[in-house]
């Protein structure tokens, strides 16, 4: 170790500080009742810490001995020379509680330094030397752990009798036997993970040996989940030692231990005498659920912080089969990977919201050149505008946040014919999603909607729960982003079909139901015959066909399709989007096409809406709207697209304004090339420009409700209807 | 279907192969422990209760006094052959005792698993469902007051209670005097119902209850807690949402969908749990002199017969490795996509 100039954290303060910001947050994130919790634990920890360290102060009398004269009376009950009674060896039931505890923290403190003594190296070990050596601790430390863990503390504490006797280093290293497979994990792990991260790599071509970088490394990492492992071994060590105790193999005669004293009352109680039984066992009762709760806290407030990397690690590191060994923090239910990233985002944090800092995601992806005119798909015919199939009038969604409420979707209308397709455009974050959802009533929970949905001349928005959920699915229809984790991975793609058709019209059988259900696969060519078979058992693409012909079996008037290709390739793409145009022709749907890809809906949309920042700032006709977009965003986005020929898209600079507090006026100001004054101050109001479209932007009339008939022209430009297009915006 | 059923085939074998390193392992750590540890089980075991020429015939006979490697593989070669040794103390085959006890330990132990799952899903489930109200946090104190309580310590608490206090239930044993059921499964309650015999079943039942509950009711405060973070964690599944949206009724989402699935990863937790589920029944049988092979063990424990401890620990192993291995089988059954990974 004398390297000591290479730090494993080059800025150790500000990452620090960093980190109790996140703790902060991270506490503040949790219930209050969870914290309540947590408290409570700290509580009950504390006092039996207090208790333990200062037993002799505590307890009236010594353990096994009664001060002064006469020996105390045999098993009398609770009074107030003895709080707790006395046992039928004439001890004082209250003083023995008391010592128990000291004893319990001997051995758990005791037990812990023993398995870290010995798990902490072999876990170094094994991860850094890996292969065979590695494979065979894994599965000694594995087949350890899957042994009944105080059968193992037995036949350890059986065998050392022989050896060193009993008392508390025996019942330590006994109880030490079953941790040392969870150190051994943990510190492994850490190793195998660390060992392949590239700054080990570039700390060592600094000079510093492998080994001192990797050391140092892996202990910071194991430090941070010590805490966790240390208060849930801990309580399960005290019930473990309570155990021994019980069964004759826990410490020496005439020591106060718990389980031991419990074990000589069983006789008491057999007789009625209660005390002797009930206070010592009180007493390991409360321990172990304060030290539970505690790890529990501590748990669900690292955890988070450590999870993320705690996910490369078991991806990184379980290799053994059968192993169901609880990863990095044993007091984790161990689950699935994706459901624990699903999770990690949401827990305490508020809704999932599609923000993110993927402010340019949004003009990376948009990589599909518009060519639209070629494209056979959009002869669907005009649509009719007598009729509405969906009508939103002014919805306004927020969520409420660890910071506040965020409004997600800031009044929004829009209109959809039969058989017509909008397409909705806008950056990730931009609260296109949310308003999907909001329209067909699925958002997560703590959303607050506002606004009147109509579908089908029908107000949903007026609806009870139950109307709304009659709705869904049979008059409205969702279908989601990524087709992957859609379907229930225990249903076959059949039943799910059934359970559709059944839900909303319960007197179909189910033979017809899957007739219907097998008509429909065909209908996104997928062969009937593959509806017994369950969702893995099906591509992405496939997935994603399977979930649209559930989304309209039962023919509703409005789809909306929220990213619906995102998450496919080219080709799936182009299929998935031919399905869907067929069937808005054949069944006369409205179809609302969500996406961020502007060629996506160049290729088959008629009308496409622009929303920004939770507001829609232009709405037209797809061949206006491209051939003279009038908002200056919507500009920004289609140069960006247009602009593919070079090696680097053009995008707009900055990000997108926080929806916690909106700045007044044009939300674009900030990022707008033409930013006046009065968009600062103002904020511009939808209105029409031309045939069928709409815009909210300064630079055309209208927009300013303080100026209806006027617009406003930055310096040094002309603005008119007749105007070329504006000048592309560059970076 | 042919596809799934091989390679569920495949995924058997896999796991069966697997088995063995691991029983491998506990077989050699149980003798390193008890054998190749220093000190003479005989003398540990009967003390100065005999002659020193009657310890090493008793040496002999156990084939203590041959090398180790070779009892080293004496030792494995008669597990292999379904030879579990001898006790010291009484000169009985291992495997006699474990015929005779091992029975009543079943019985215990499922009896506690259906108590443990039928807690823990229902309590579980419902904080799930009703997270962070009050039904929540009482359901998750619960699970932690329960796994907190000491086995031994609950069991005497419901003796002082049901038993001395109330009289409604017998404080142990297995049954009363003369109602033992004839013997076909030996499991007293399912022969009871077997041979139509309402009294044995009756009174086996009543002798059932206290150990069972106990028991169960230490698992069931584990299941609360996991099915409670499984069911959250499913109640948030991209699929349940993608129901909700098809309009399928809230109950069905919970039940079809979101419990379902919640309950796949249960099995494999009793899986998990088997192993403190055999712990757990030592302390019952003790506290509630329950016969069963806890109670062998306990009792071995205390005349320290070391060869009759080796041999109860060895089938514990075996039947630990086993019993994981059949439950990783049933959840690839019912989940299809295990077998694919
Ligand atoms: S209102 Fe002003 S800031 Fe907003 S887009 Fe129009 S010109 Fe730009």
């Amino acid at each position: 170790m004398t390297d000591t100039e290479i730090r494993p954290v080059p800025d150790a303060t500000p990452r620090r500080a960093l980190r109790h910001e996140r703790m902060r947050k991270l506490w503040r994130g949790t219930h209050p009742s969870a914290r309540r919790l947590i408290v409570v634990g700290l509580v009950i920890t504390a006092g039996f810490v207090i208790m333990a360290v200062f037993a002799p102060l505590v307890a009236p009398y010594d353990q096994a001995q009664y001060r002064g004269g006469s020996p105390f009376p045999q098993l009398k009950p609770p009074s107030g020379d003895h709080w707790f009674g006395t046992t039928n060896l004439r001890y004082d039931v209250f003083s023995r509680v008391v010592f128990g505890a000291r004893l319990a923290f001997q051995v758990v403190i005791l037990s812990t330094i023993s398995a870290m003594v010995v798990g902490v190296p072999l876990g170094l070990i094994a991860g850094y030397t890996g292969k065979a050596l590695d494979r065979v601790l894994v599965l000694v430390m594995d087949a350890m752990y899957a042994f009944p863990s105080l059968l193992l503390a037995i036949v350890a504490a059986f065998a050392l009798r022989r050896w060193v006797g009993q008392g508390v280093p025996a019942a330590a290293i006994s109880i030490s036997v079953i941790y040392v497979p969870q150190y051994f994990r943990v510190v492994r792990n850490h190793t195998l993970s660390v060992r392949e991260e590239t700054f080990v790599e570039a700390a060592r071509a600094m000079g510093a040996p492998r080994r001192t970088v990797l050391g140092r490394y892996v202990l910071f990492n194991v430090v941070q989940s010590v805490p966790v492992i240390f208060t849930v071994n801990a309580a399960d060590a005290i019930l473990t030692l309570a155990s021994l105790g019980f069964l004759g193999y826990g410490v020496r005669v005439p020591e106060a231990e718990w389980g031991y004293d419990i074990s000589r009352a069983i006789s008491d109680a057999g007789n009625g005498f209660w005390w002797t039984s009930l206070f010592p066992g009180l007493a390991i009762l409360a321990l172990v659920t304060g030290l539970t709760l505690l790890g529990e806290g501590i748990n669900d407030i690292v955890n988070p912080l450590l999870r993320r990397r705690g996910l490369r690690l078991a991806r990184s590191a379980v290799l053994t089969p059968g192993a169901g060994q609880p990863e990095a923090v044993p007091a984790v239910v161990p689950v699935p990977d994706e459901v624990m990233v699903d999770a990690a985002d949401t827990d305490g944090i508020g809704p999932p919201l599609d923000h993110g800092d993927a402010a340019e995601a949004y003009f990376d992806d948009a990589i599909d050149l518009p060519e639209r005119s070629t494209s056979p798909l959009r002869s669907v015919g005009p649509p009719r505008p007598d009729r509405v199939v969906l009508r939103v009038k002014d919805l306004r969604v927020t969520y409420g946040s660890a910071r506040g409420r965020v409004t997600a979707v800031d009044g929004v209308s829009i209109e959809l014919a039969p058989g017509e397709s909008l397409g909705l455009v806008g950056e990730s974050g931009c609260g296109k999603s949310t308003l999907g959802r909001a329209i067909i009533g699925v958002l997560p929970e703590g959303a607050e909607v506002d606004g009147q949905v109509w579908v089908d001349e029908e107000e949903l928005s007026a609806m009870d729960a139950r109307e709304q959920r009659r709705r869904r699915g049979e008059r409205v229809a969702l279908v989601f982003q990524e087709p992957m984790t859609r379907l229930d991975p225990l249903q076959r793609v059949e039943a799910h079909f059934v359970e559709t058709i059944r839900a909303h019209r319960p007197k179909v059988s189910r033979r017809e139901a899957k007739a219907t259900a097998r008509r429909a696969l065909a209908g996104v060519r997928i062969s009937p015959t593959r509806a017994r078979n369950y969702p893995h058992e099906f591509s992405g693409g496939m997935r994603q066909r399977i979930m649209i012909a559930l989304s309209i079996v039962l023919e509703p008037a409005v789809l909306i399709a929220d990213e619906p290709t995102t998450s496919l390739d080219v080709i799936v793409e182009a299929q998935i989007l031919e399905i869907l145009d067929e069937l808005r022709a054949r069944l006369e749907m409205g179809l609302l096409l969500i996406t961020h890809n502007l060629g996506i809906v160049a290729e088959s949309c008629d009308r496409m809406a622009v929303m920004y920042a939770g507001k829609i700032v232009e709405v037209g006709p797809v061949d206006t709207v491209f051939a003279s977009p009038r908002h200056p965003y919507t500009e920004g986005l289609l140069t960006s697209v247009i602009s593919l020929d070079t090696t680097r898209l053009s995008s707009i600079p900055g990000t997108p304004p926080d929806l916690l507090s909106p700045p007044p006026g044009c939300r674009f100001a900030r990022r707008c090339p033409f930013a006046m004054e009065v968009c600062r101050e103002v904020e511009p109001r939808l209105t029409a420009a031309g045939i069928g479209s709409q815009v909210a932007c300064h630079l055309h009339a209208g927009a300013d409700p303080r100026n209806p008939d006027g617009a406003w022209v930055p310096e040094g430009r002309r603005t008119s209807l007749d105007d070329p297009p504006l000048p592309a915006v560059r970076r | 279907m042919a596809r799934s059923s091989g390679s569920l085939r495949t995924y058997v074998l896999i796991r069966l192969v697997l088995a063995v390193p691991m029983v491998l392992i506990l077989l050699t750590a149980t003798f390193l422990l008890l054998r190749v540890a220093p000190g003479d089980p005989v003398l540990a075991t009967l003390g100065g209760r005999v002659s020193s020429e009657r310890a090493s015939e008793i040496r002999h006979s156990l084939g203590l006094d041959r090398p180790l490697y070779q009892q080293y593989f004496e030792y494995v070669g008669g597990v292999a052959r379904g030879d579990f040794g001898k006790a010291i103390t009484t000169d009985r085959p291992i495997v006699k005792t474990i015929g005779d006890r091992f029975p009543a330990t079943l019985e215990l132990t499922l009896a506690a698993m259906v108590v443990a799952v039928g807690v823990g899903i229902l309590v579980g489930a419902l904080a799930a469902r009703f997270r962070d109200t009050a039904f929540d946090v009482g359901g998750r104190l619960l699970g932690i007051v329960l796994y907190a309580a000491p086995i031994f310590w609950l069991g005497i608490m419901a003796q002082l209670l049901f038993s001395v206090k109330l009289g409604w239930l017998p404080t142990g044993g297995r049954t009363a005097a003369f109602s033992e059921p004839r013997s076909i499964t030996h499991l007293y309650t399912v022969d009871a119902l077997l041979t139509g015999d309402g009294h044995a079943f009756w009174t086996a039942i009543r002798y059932l209850v206290l150990p069972a509950t106990t028991l169960g009711l230490v698992i069931g405060g584990i299941f609360i807690r996991l099915v409670r973070v499984n069911m959250l964690q499913t109640l948030k599944a991209d699929y349940v949402e993608a129901a909700r949206a098809r309009g399928i009724s809230e109950r069905r989402v919970l039940f079809r969908h979101a419990f379902k699935n919640a309950t796949v990863p249960v099995i494999t937790i009793i899986g998990l749990q088997l192993a403190l589920l055999l712990s757990g029944a030592v302390l019952t049988e003790t506290t509630f002199t329950w016969p069963g092979l806890g109670l062998s063990l306990f009792q071995f424990l205390q005349n320290r017969d070391y060869a009759a401890v080796q041999g109860i620990v060895t089938f514990y192993a075996l039947f630990v490795v086993v019993a994981s291995v059949l439950i990783d089988l049933l959840s690839a059954w019912v989940d299809p996509r295990i077998r694919y990974d």
